[in-house]
């Protein structure tokens, strides 16, 4: 199976035999061609700093599931593996936003009000 | 001209400290005694924080952007007690922190002095009956550090109250990089509007306004978890976790416009933007924070996100389209937002 990676950084998950190796055969960096040999048991790899596209060589038979990060990342182009598997989301969250804006009390060209209070 | 290195309004944190899932408190402070804060209305509008009586000792810390080490600064703030009392002689409700260590402090005693501490040691003090209780008093510290040349000048509402100098240093080296904030067993106080710079040098009474999302810049690549509007996911005047907007793809980015300020300020010395984040994974993600003034957009460092909700916050001094001081209408055109480096 070849696969195409498009974006910077991916994780690739497998749940299959533990001994499955993912070899990354070559891959495209600052646009000299390198190879990168990596592998993975029944762990998780991540390729980290790279420019796409990135060419990755799955050598298993016995792949039971991919799981990749982000979706769409990596492009399966030819393949012997059934199922791909369930996408592993990785998604950032944002909660809430704010600006404090450290400013003088009063507005401009406008005193503040002395109150007195008297019987 | 001096840096504003640490700022908090405190109007937006979510009153569940304990809830590591909520963004509090935790969120930007170290919070060893959270049971005791409380976030009730503030001096003008939004909330304060609000230390609660019968806890003893330290409550909260803060630390300064970049664990900066200061020998010079001005400490500023708003400062309301419910009951003042000395029942423990040297019970300073607020210390500068040379790590663990108690440089120099504050401390309010039961006929409305202000007391300036080195460490455990009393050295100068205001006269009685200046601060009063359940009355909002702006105190502004002035403080070098050094163990003979050093100065405390102490102003409470505008009016220079006390000054020492001498020795300032409690241990070498002179520097402090944070602020503690501790209880006192008989006396709870509220603190608001609170400010540090990186110089000797107080810029007057101030206070900070709050500003949220109001609307999205078109083109924005975050997701609202529901709806289709993403500046109604993270414009909460409470951050909460149960509505929010995300993203995968590298690169994703959004941008929002914030509300208006309420009055024109005749000063403007700082502005901070505080973004909310976390991951979902234990995989590793980077995000940036993006401050857009008129045509120039400028991104934070990278921040390395954890698994729960942290504070990411960056503090602009000058309006980076002029590099000059901020204007209302700079910060009134101002827009913000994120982006997934990583």
């Amino acid at each position: 199976m070849t696969i195409r990676i498009t974006a910077e950084q991916v994780s690739v998950q497998h749940t299959g035999d533990p001994q499955v190796v993912v070899v990354a055969t070559s891959m495209e960096v600052a646009g000299s061609q390198k190879f990168l040999p990596l592998s993975v048991h029944d762990m998780q790899l991540e390729v980290v700093g790279v420019q796409p596209p990135m060419t990755i060589l799955v050598h298993s038979a016995e792949l039971e599931s991919l799981q990749v990060e982000p979706p769409g990342a990596i492009e399966v182009q030819s393949s012997n593996v059934e199922a791909l598997g369930t996408v592993f989301q990785k998604p950032t969250e944002i909660l809430g936003m704010s600006v404090e804006v450290l400013r003088s009390v009063p507005g401009k060209r406008r005193r503040p009000p002395v109150i007195v209070v008297a019987n | 001209m001096p840096n504003v290195v640490f700022m908090d309004g405190f109007d937006v944190y979510d009153e569940e400290l304990t809830n590591t899932n909520r963004p509090g408190l935790h969120s930007k402070w170290v919070v060893p005694r959270q049971e005791s804060i409380t976030f009730p209305a503030g001096r003008y509008g939004g909330r304060c924080i609000h230390f609660g009586e019968d806890i003893f000792g330290n409550v909260a810390q803060c630390f300064f952007n970049n664990n900066q080490y200061l020998q010079s600064a001005t400490i500023a703030f708003a400062y309301l007690t419910n009951k003042v009392s000395d029942a423990e002689a040297h019970n300073q409700f607020l210390n500068l922190l040379h790590d663990q260590e108690d440089q120099f402090g504050l401390m309010v005693s039961n006929i409305g002095q202000v007391r300036l501490y080195r460490g455990d040691t009393m050295v100068a003090s205001t006269s009685p009956n200046l601060i009063k209780t359940n009355a909002w008093h702006f105190m502004e510290l002035e403080y070098v550090g050094h163990a003979s040349t050093g100065r405390a000048t102490l102003y409470v509402d505008g009016a220079k109250v006390v000054q020492f100098t001498g020795n300032t240093q409690n241990l070498a080296p002179y520097a402090f990089n944070g602020l503690q904030f501790r209880g006192g067993t008989s006396s709870g106080y509220l603190i608001d509007d609170l400010y540090v710079t990186d110089t000797a040098a107080r810029f007057g009474e101030r206070r900070i306004e709050t500003l949220l999302p109001n609307g999205d810049v078109s083109g924005g690549q975050f997701t609202p978890s529901s709806g289709s509007t993403a500046f109604s996911m993270i414009d909460d005047n409470l951050v909460s976790a149960s509505d929010y907007v995300s993203a995968t793809a590298l690169g994703s980015k959004s941008l929002f416009n914030l509300s208006n300020l309420s009055t024109n300020p005749d000063k403007i010395d700082a502005v901070q933007l505080n973004v909310w984040a976390t991951k979902t994974d234990a995989a590793t993600r980077q995000l940036q924070t993006i401050v857009k003034s008129g045509s120039v957009e400028t991104n934070s460092p990278d921040y390395n996100l954890p698994t729960n909700h942290i504070c990411l916050n960056r503090i602009e001094n000058a309006d980076p389209s002029t590099g000059l001081a901020w204007t209302a209408t700079g910060v009134n055109a101002l827009q913000a937002g994120f982006k997934i480096s990583q």
